[in-house]
């Protein structure tokens, strides 16, 4: 679709084309952001007083992870009075990005103060944003020498009362070739200072330096055990100095070598990638924080890996490289090079199966399936611990899909992540026209081929105001509008269905599928904040949702004081 | 200080920039300035001896051995390349074993040191070495250059990313052996350190080398260079092996940048794969600040930010498996003044 303004650019571009050299273009400046957008203001203040020349940054939240999608945010920074006017905003719903440095953000990332919605050219006013000053831990670090320690990590943890049960909170620094370093922005409060490299690189040895043991600031020389640890005063606006640390326990590192052979036939494998890490529970997983991963074996099967710091650690055939998986070898380093481990590899598993999409006939609708794809997650069947394997298998035009290169464990299966903005939503998996559970098994030996994804699609829309009563909402709340499948259920497992209420009370529920539904509103802390003394609850409502519903609901909301 | 700046600068520098784009783009990794130069050796004696080690030793330029230096070796030409780190031990030796006949290229790095190779623009080449051969790395102890930011009223800027990009070595020769940056602290305050000897162009910018860093409110300006200007009055750092060159404050202009955007078309579409777009200021080969190249329904939508008025050229090529795949069959010439630019539409044939 081309607006009429662009079509006049359009032309302009031929003529100058012309004029100069053909086929490149000269495209002159030109306003080209025709959307109608809307603008947010409000006041920033530090410690209460209004705030001048601070930074406020607002991204786009509606269903994307803002960490992984830092670009397309705006910046308004605040005037003399301390108010802030941020322009050019598209229709949305934004967040704000908590980035004033030196400073601390009290909004709660994820909370109801953290977000707004704007329609079509609107004008949100009073969205305020609140800052405290925050302070500072420095130091030096040297070694036993005396010679600076470059480059090393220092943590500072955040001692929380006893009956505390919100966020830990933590913040850290590096040193520069001085030793220097310097935590700023730090919140007030009590804090263990620890420096060392055993804690965050999964047994890997630093590069560049000498590896360190880790260990926590007690006012003369490092101690080892956390208990001992000095706490470490940070006042808002001071600096506690002079937090210095002299390292001398140095870790060396080691090498450890090996070869994956095929199981059954006993030859060595080339081609597969293996990874290596940490132990968690007990043995029976890898630390997330890999040491190593996705290293290829060479071509007679054989592996090495320099520069692990004495500890127990785990070895395994990675499934998304070939055909092939292992358990998990064990090996411990202590004092010397490890040779000789070996990893017994063997064939994968397959899942192959067809998505059906259910009560939907439009080709339209249909043709859209091919944009998804189906996520598996396999995981290990004794023990806890995150996913072994994770992949994702296209959907071809006829619904059909294929999995290849799985290990044995518990199965769930996930609709891709760009499914809920198109409207779709997996109901339920069959095999042999049973329903099966959410998590399945798939056995050592095993290929299943006869699996059935059931999809369905919807349009429906919900969208409203919430009206609260009965109190305030404090900070760090979050409010959400609920939807609960009523029979005849449009969706096996009944889940419920969630959306965001931002800070004026506003929410829209997109893509609902057909059937019928219970509506309400309800309220807690949100993730990573403290119990709150309150809850919030609105009547629950019966809804009926057809292809094409759209819902305007207004609806009241009751805070109650929680007995604890 | 040195006040001309050559046309063989600017193209330098123009490559010095693309690199640090291309990673923060690729990986989106967490750069810090704080590691030192991964630097290559010089060639020593090959050992006559025949065998399968590549072996070697990293001093300091005084020849005390370097304990823990991290020497990594990267074979060359080969269908699947061996890449290897290893850690020197207590004399600084180190031995990659099992080596396949072939070329190697051997690169040491030793927190705040630089590789003493590098110091004379001339070293450009890095030497590449086979099975049986030693390898002798010398690294210096680095320079630092320290300064603090301050806005046009005076007040420090915290969270500002400086960079370091050298422009000539001591003997005056020209050179683009890469960038160091580091993040300016709550007192405006920068170090950046294990710089090679000779002269620096120093940027400050809102631009960040991590999305976990914090973000000032310059990240949309255009970039200052030391002590407050644009590129072409800028003066130059110089700065002595181990010195410390001091108080190289910027006051930085709050002039807001200007965005390029707009997508790519791609008839050869593949997922995962790497768009590389390029932004050349006409008249000084500026290349800016590639903000993002992401995947969208539509195909790849891109962004150049912190752009100050004038005419620049885009193009886009397309890498698939380190081939070139496909590119826009001509660049495509965009004007700025006073404004963003929005709608692009870079076609790839």
């Amino acid at each position: 679709m081309i607006n009429r303004n662009q079509s006049r650019c359009i032309s302009l571009f031929i003529l100058i084309g012309c004029l100069f050299v053909w086929p490149v273009l000269i495209i002159p400046q030109t306003p080209q952001e025709t959307a109608p957008t809307g603008t947010v203001t409000g006041l920033v203040t530090i410690d209460g007083q209004p705030a001048a020349s601070i930074p406020v940054m607002v991204s786009r939240c509606d269903g994307e992870l803002r960490e992984f999608n830092p670009a397309p945010f705006k910046i308004g920074t605040s005037d003399t009075s301390g108010n802030y006017k941020i322009e050019g905003l598209p229709p949305g719903r934004y967040c704000f990005n908590p980035s004033a440095p030196g400073l601390i953000f009290t909004i709660r990332p994820g909370s109801l103060e953290d977000e707004f919605t704007i329609a079509k050219g609107e004008t949100v006013t009073g969205i305020n944003v609140s800052l405290k000053k925050g302070g500072v831990i420095t130091g030096r670090i040297i070694d036993v020498d005396g010679q600076p320690v470059i480059g090393i990590g220092v943590v500072a943890d955040r001692i929380e009362p006893k009956d505390y049960q919100g966020p830990s909170y933590s913040k850290g620094g590096q040193t520069d070739d001085q030793g220097v370093y310097r935590i700023y922005g730090v919140e007030p409060g009590r804090f263990k200072v620890s420096t060392g490299d055993t804690r965050l690189n999964g047994g890997k040895a630093a590069l560049g330096r000498k590896t360190y043991a880790h260990v926590f600031y007690d006012s003369e020389k490092g101690a080892t055990d956390q208990s001992k640890a000095a706490p470490v005063e940070v006042i808002a606006g001071h600096e506690s100095t002079n937090i210095n640390f002299t390292v001398d326990r140095i870790l060396r590192s080691f090498s450890i070598s090996g070869r994956v052979i095929e199981e059954g036939t006993n030859r060595p494998l080339a081609g597969v990638k293996i990874q290596c890490g940490m132990l968690l529970n007990g043995g029976k997983t890898l630390s997330p924080i890999t040491s190593f991963y996705g290293l290829e074996v060479n071509e007679n099967g054989e592996f090495s890996i320099d520069g692990l710091v004495p500890g127990q650690y785990g070895v395994q055939v990675m499934t998304d490289s070939a055909n092939y998986y292992s358990e998990i070898s064990t090996f411990e380093v202590k004092a010397g090079d490890v040779s000789n481990l070996q990893l017994r590899a063997k064939q994968a598993l397959s899942i192959a199966g067809t998505i059906i999409l259910d009560g939907v006939d439009d080709p339209a609708v249909k043709a859209q399936l091919s944009n998804l794809s189906l996520e598996v997650y396999v995981y290990p069947p004794n023990a806890g611990g995150g996913a072994t394997h994770s992949s994702n298998a296209i959907i071809s035009a006829d619904g059909a899909f294929q999995m290849n290169s799985l290990p044995p464990g518990n199965v769930r299966l996930f609709l891709s992540r760009n499914a809920d903005k198109l409207g779709f939503r997996l109901i339920r998996i069959e095999r042999n026209g049973v329903a099966l559970q959410s998590n399945f098994a798939i056995r050592p030996g095993e290929a299943i081929s006869d699996l059935r994804v059931i999809v369905g699609y919807g349009n429906g829309i919900i969208q409203g105001k919430v009206q609260i009563t009965g109190g305030e909402i404090p900070e760090g709340f979050r409010l959400y509008a609920y939807l609960r499948p009523q029979p005849p259920l449009p969706i096996t497992p009944p889940y419920n269905t969630f959306g965001y209420v931002d800070s004026r009370g506003q929410f829209t529920l997109k893509n609902i599928l057909p059937g019928k539904y219970l509506f309400w509103i309800e309220g807690g802390p949100a993730p990573g904040s403290p119990p709150a003394d309150i809850y919030v609850q609105s009547q629950k409502q019966p809804v009926e949702i057809t292809y094409g519903t759209n819902l305007s609901l207004d609806i009241t909301a009751r805070v109650t004081p929680v007995k604890r | 200080m040195i006040r001309t700046i050559s046309q063989l600068f600017l193209k330098a520098r123009g490559t010095s920039i693309f690199i640090a784009m291309s990673v923060s783009v690729a990986a989106f990794a967490v750069i810090s300035g704080s590691s030192g130069v991964v630097a290559s050796p010089s060639k020593t004696l090959s050992s006559t001896q025949t065998n399968d080690i590549i072996s070697g030793k990293v001093t300091d330029d005084s020849g005390r051995p370097l304990d823990s230096a991290g020497v990594t070796l990267v074979q060359q030409g080969a269908t699947h390349n061996r890449v290897e780190t290893l850690t020197t031990d207590e004399n600084g030796s180190f031995t990659f074993k099992h080596v396949e006949p072939g070329n190697y290229n051997i690169s040491a790095i030793y927190n705040g040191y630089a590789d003493e190779y590098f110091v004379s623009a001339g070293n450009k080449e890095r030497q590449l070495y086979s099975p049986g051969d030693h390898v002798a790395i010398r690294m210096i102890k680095g320079g630092a250059i320290t300064g603090k930011v301050v806005d046009q009223q005076g007040r420090p800027v915290a969270s500002m990313s400086v960079f370091a990009f050298r422009n000539s070595d001591p003997a005056g020769h020209k050179c683009s052996t890469g960038w160091v940056s580091a993040l300016t602290d709550d007192r405006g305050v920068y170090r950046i350190f294990g710089l090679l000897p000779g002269s620096y162009i120093v940027e400050a910018t809102g631009k960040q080398t991590s999305y976990l860093n914090p973000v000032n409110r310059f990240f949309f300006c255009v970039p200052t260079y030391y002590p407050s200007s644009a590129i072409n009055k800028t003066e130059q750092v110089v700065v002595a092996s181990a010195g410390e060159t001091t108080g190289i404050n910027i006051i930085f202009r709050d002039i807001p940048g200007r965005r390029i955007s707009g997508t790519v078309t791609n008839p050869k579409w593949i997922p995962h794969s790497f768009v590389e777009i390029r932004l050349k200021h006409l008249g000084s080969n500026y290349e800016g600040d590639l903000i993002a190249v992401r995947y969208e329904d539509q195909g790849h939508s891109f962004e150049f930010l912190r752009l100050e008025d004038g005419d620049y050229e885009l193009t886009a090529s397309y890498q698939s498996g380190g081939k070139l795949v496909s590119r826009t069959e001509k660049p495509v010439v965009v004007s700025v003044k006073g404004g963003n630019v929005a709608g692009i539409n870079l076609a790839l044939y």
